[in-house]
């Protein structure tokens, strides 16, 4: 028999025949699928399989304190890598835990493959103890599910999982394993393992009709913009895209899931579009007469009231996912395949620019046209001794390195941070946008730093959402992983007391008290900042980066009421979002 | 809401629908697969005038017909694409079709074999077509 530690070093040893119980054939198939890190907690049902555990020492294993923490990590481990991040529940509670991450990962196309333990096929439909039907729970917030009832597919399961999860539009999928299945035992062949799924087709139907009418529309544009979203990402798409975008000379602007599919400081770059997006982007989309949508869903965020969303511009929609093509926005050219394979064929396709080139002598006037809506919109004026949150954000971007990851919790702060993200590389801004999880952030910041060992990540964060799940610090603190936490410390749910104050003039039940966050490092044995005023800034982010052995906290006292501005309110028109001072530009 | 209310407003609810329409899907026979090809209409609020499934043993298969009423061609259209993405599904399309629609309801009731009479051809139909 191959022991444990050579298989583990090179699957190809495994014996193809051996006969193992469930719980090693759990651990040898993510073995197999490369997996070299899990997030979990034990429980009663999976206890055989942390009991075979330390026989894979190259499986790390990272204990959190809460299940939805494990998912949160394992979002962040995938965010951060494109690698498919795998957690692991116990059932009932343990398993119920995790749907938060699930749905998150869901509504953000992220592949996660969970695995929850269950009670005995025997004891299923008995309510028994810790029993929750947890296939039936996460039905709808999964790409996929499935309860093994027999050890003898557990592998095929396992294999079938991550396909799915990493292939198509990727997305999570649960694997419910009941604790009589780990216990028994079957022969072990991974290779021989099929995935039997003929239903599963990852089709591209695209022609090149849609090729070539994309680029007749952009042959006659005056006024185009590339919008990126979270596709350009998750496809892998940056490079090509950024390409062609610099061959039309398109003006480009990333949705907030975009953000880092097209570099921040490239003269192209328009920022963040949407709700809280810039000024200009939103405008020059309002304006533009040709509009390429790259891997977005056109979501109500992204477009405000659809029906005027872009209305002056004729919409080529690029995306792999069928379900997403004219559903939100009608598009005249809908495009349906692997962005990177659309834009290497649109690529392909003009290498030779001469006859796109009266539309690229008339790009100067619509990048002064942009220009000037940006010279339009001035800084707000911040005196110099108050601390606000904008400015403290600003300061972190100011100070991270190139090869640094932010997340961010869901609320003011993330707006502000997608409107400062000036970083240049995509899977750099890990942040929940689908679901919106308050307490994402944090766990996915240690997600991210287990995966990136050596990195600076730094968790933009809420005083109302760090105290979601604040109390994975003790895990980030055994694995002496030393992510940074800055808290935008306003006393409130900040969005929350946004929106209400400016619908109904008052904000009940909005204002959120704390700890003492330097009080609660120090308990968790981190090490903990407290900055009151914007002379300390700096001095406490350096600092906080300059740690690496620990999490750290900074505790950024800010002032309580600043408001995100642009704000598009619900069902108003993009170019209708409220600012300080400007009126509607569309023309 | 006394039962009264109920029956009122789920009257004026179809009463408000535009297109009737028999939705076909065939399935990998999987543990799961016919939940989640119901939970598509769940999740639209809509309630099925009538669901009609047969298994195929010897193909691992199974044919399910779902007759309802919905809002407009292009909920329909959302509604079989979001069916054609889930993983178990192997072929999903729809048919505008009121009268086919109260013509199965009377008959499956009586007659279950009549079921693959109703379904397989128009099935059949289509894949012919594709």
């Amino acid at each position: 028999m191959t022991s444990q530690t050579e298989c583990q070093a090179d699957p190809a040893q495994c014996n193809p025949t051996e006969t193992l119980n469930g719980a090693h054939i759990f651990l040898r198939s993510l073995i197999a699928e490369g997996v070299d890190t899990v997030f979990g907690l034990p429980g009663g049902v999976i206890l055989s399989v942390y009991e075979a555990l330390p026989e894979y020492p190259n499986l790390k294993h990272i204990l959190v304190r809460h299940e939805q923490g494990a998912a949160h990590m394992a979002e962040g481990y995938a965010r951060s890598t494109g690698k498919p991040g795998v957690c692991l529940a116990t059932s009932g509670p343990g398993a119920t835990n995790i749907v938060t991450g699930l749905a998150d990962a869901y509504y953000d196309s992220i592949p996660l493959v969970a695995f929850t333990g269950n009670v005995p096929t025997t004891l299923l439909a008995n309510d028994a103890f810790q029993e929750a039907d947890i296939v039936g729970i996460t039905r709808p917030v999964t790409k996929h599910n499935i309860i093994v009832r027999r050890v003898e597919d557990l592998a095929q399961a396992i294999k079938e999982a991550f396909h799915i999860a990493t292939t198509g539009r990727p997305g999570p999928v649960l694997v419910d394993i009941p604790k009589d299945v780990l216990l028994a035992t079957a022969t072990f062949d991974y290779g021989a393992a099929k995935i039997d799924l003929p239903g599963y087709r990852v089709q591209e139907t695209f022609t090149d009709n849609d090729l070539e009418a994309t680029l007749e529309l952009l042959k006659n544009a005056r006024r185009p913009v590339l919008l990126a979203g979270g596709g350009v990402v998750s496809g892998g798409a940056h490079k090509e895209v950024l390409a062609f975008a610099e061959r039309f000379k398109l003006p480009v602007a990333c949705s907030l899931m975009g953000l880092g599919g097209f570099p921040a400081n490239h003269p192209q770059y328009m920022g963040f579009t949407g709700m809280h997006g810039h000024y200009w982007a939103n405008i020059a989309i309002a304006n533009a007469d040709v509009l390429l949508v790259v891997g977005n869903r056109l979501g109500e965020r992204q477009t405000g009231n659809p029906d005027r969303f872009a209305r002056n511009a004729r919409i080529v929609h690029i995306d792999l996912d069928p379900v997403t093509l004219q559903r939100n926005v009608e598009a005249l050219v809908p495009v349906q395949g692997d962005i990177r394979n659309v834009f290497g064929k649109l690529l392909a396709m003009t290498e030779d620019m001469t006859a796109y080139q009266d539309t690229l002598a008339r790009r100067a006037e619509w990048y002064q046209s942009i220009d000037e809506w940006k010279g339009r919109r001035q800084p707000e004026e911040t005196p110099e001794d108050l601390l606000t949150p904008q400015y403290v954000i600003e300061r972190i971007f100011a100070n991270m390195p190139e090869d640094g990851f932010i997340t961010t919790e869901v609320g003011q702060h993330q707006m502000w941070s997608a409107q400062r993200f000036n970083l240049n590389r995509p899977r750099s801004f890990i942040t929940s946008g689908g679901l919106g999880t308050m307490g994402f952030g944090f766990p996915a910041a240690i997600g991210v730093q287990a995966a990136h060992p050596g990195k600076t990540v730094v968790d933009i964060a809420g005083d109302g959402s760090f105290q979601m799940t604040l109390q994975e610090l003790a895990c980030a603190r055994d694995y002496n992983l030393p992510v940074k936490v800055a808290i935008i410390n306003n006393s409130h749910l900040g969005m929350v007391r946004q929106w209400q104050d400016k619908t109904w003039n008052r904000a009940p039940e909005s204002r959120v008290t704390s700890p003492d966050y330097v009080k609660l490092a120090d308990a968790y044995d981190c090490v903990g900042f407290l900055v009151t005023s914007p002379a300390e800034v700096d001095e406490a982010i350096q600092k906080a980066f300059a740690i690496n052995d620990r999490p750290v906290i900074i505790d950024f006292r800010v002032r309580e009421k600043s408001d995100v501005y642009p704000w598009v309110p619900a069902g108003g028109a993009n170019e209708e979002m409220l600012t300080e001072e400007l009126p509607s530009e569309v023309q | 809401m006394t039962t009264a209310t109920a029956i009122q407003q789920t009257t004026t609810q179809q009463a408000a629908c535009k297109v009737s329409a028999t939705v076909y899907c065939l399935v990998q026979n999987r543990l799961g697969a016919l939940d989640r090809v119901l939970h598509a209409w769940t999740h639209r609020g809509i309630i099925p005038q009538q669901i009609l499934s047969t298994r195929d043993e010897r193909a691992g298969t199974l044919q399910i017909m779902v007759s309802c009423d919905i809002e407009d061609r292009r909920a329909l259209d959302k509604l079989v694409k979001c069916l054609q993405k889930q993983v178990y599904v192997m072929d999903a399309y729809a048919e505008e079709d009121s009268a086919s629609f109260e013509q199965a309801e009377t008959e499956t009731v009586k007659v279950p074999a009549k079921v693959a009479a109703l379904f397989l051809p128009a099935y059949r139909k289509q894949t012919a077509r594709s």
